[in-house]
């Protein structure tokens, strides 16, 4: 049986684990994906690689385990009309390091649509996405645009 | 129970309850894109051999502000575009009774990408070129047009049926992301 005094230290225990595994996971876009002019009838790609890849950056507790969620969007639009934009398997890249390095990142070749799960580094996340819009041959002309949500969630491990 | 006890379940329900609250966060970005004028291409004029003669073959150059074959093409200014002529080898009799041979020579196609020339006064551009090629930088003026124009020649034969002949001539135009 638990005496009193023991019962304390280890509620004591339990609050400081808790309180210890309650530090925020905060994630922040950096950048918007963007495509850049779009010739009707001719795809583009943007390399996760590129500058004009979307980045996203988290912070956190060092060595701390979160998932990764992207949501993704169909299309991008604009009034009237819509464009298809794809994301593949391989279009998501993530490094932990102090210094992110987007050129040769920690994890390399993730797929979006799949819940990543990872460790913060030092300098918690950087997270970088490409992908490929897909204009018609007569695609309206004008500004197209879609949201892009990722979700940070610490797992306690 | 005693009431530290219940107090600091209670405390450690509340703490936990906050951790949980901060476990997941999330942040928005957007997709962008600006998608460029769409590309047209339009037969303004046809190419127009006018009367013929059976056995006198007859030319028409690409410099015929009246006959020549005039394509009409609208898009992003300056854009990179490619140019391709699907070409008649022969035009043809609407009852299909007879055919007369056309032909194409190396040089008998010129490209106007500032967009404002006629036939006789293309000077930009691509002049006198092979209507079988695609040359590589071809653009829309920047004005958003450009024209092609194209001429040709009829070889009738000697004992060539009378009528009107037709045959179709296709430009086709795409962006090349340039």
């Amino acid at each position: 049986m638990i005496r009193k005094r023991e019962l304390f230290k280890l509620t004591a225990l339990i609050v400081l684990a808790a309180v210890t595994s309650g530090v925020a996971q905060t994630v922040t876009g950096i950048s918007d994906l963007e495509f850049g002019d779009i010739f009707p009838g001719v795809p583009n790609t943007v390399s996760k690689r590129a500058s004009s890849a979307a980045e996203f950056t988290v912070t956190g507790t060092a060595g701390a385990e979160v998932t990764l969620d992207f949501l993704l969007p169909t299309y991008v639009y604009t009034t009237g009309a819509n464009m298809p934009v794809l994301f593949s398997a391989t279009d998501c890249a993530i490094d932990s390091s102090l210094v992110p390095d987007q050129s040769s990142p920690s994890a390399d070749n993730l797929n979006p649509y799949e819940t990543i799960t990872y460790r913060l580094g030092a300098g918690g996340l950087s997270v970088w996405l490409g992908g490929r819009v897909i204009p018609g041959l007569v695609q309206k002309s004008g500004n197209y645009t879609a949201t892009i949500r990722l979700t940070v969630t610490y797992t306690g491990n | 129970m005693s009431p530290r006890i219940t107090l600091l379940l209670v405390a450690v329900l509340l703490v936990t309850s906050v951790a949980d609250s901060t476990a997941q966060d999330f942040d928005d970005r957007s997709a962008t894109a600006r998608v460029m004028t769409v590309l047209s291409v339009t037969a303004t004029q046809d190419l127009n051999f006018g009367k013929i003669f059976g056995g006198v073959p007859k030319v028409m150059g690409n410099d015929d502000d009246d006959s020549s074959a005039v394509f009409s093409i609208t898009g992003e200014a300056s854009a990179g575009i490619s140019v391709q002529l699907t070409l008649p080898e022969y035009l043809s009799l609407a009852d299909g009774s007879a055919n007369m041979t056309i032909v194409f020579n190396n040089s008998c196609c010129s490209i106007d990408t500032i967009g404002t020339a006629t036939p006789s006064t293309v000077v930009g551009g691509f002049v006198d070129i092979d209507p079988r090629t695609s040359p590589s930088g071809v653009i829309v003026g920047s004005g958003g047009a450009a024209n092609l124009f194209l001429g040709g020649k009829v070889l009738p034969s000697a004992n060539q049926k009378a009528g009107a002949y037709s045959g179709d001539i296709v430009l086709s135009v795409s962006y090349n992301g340039t």
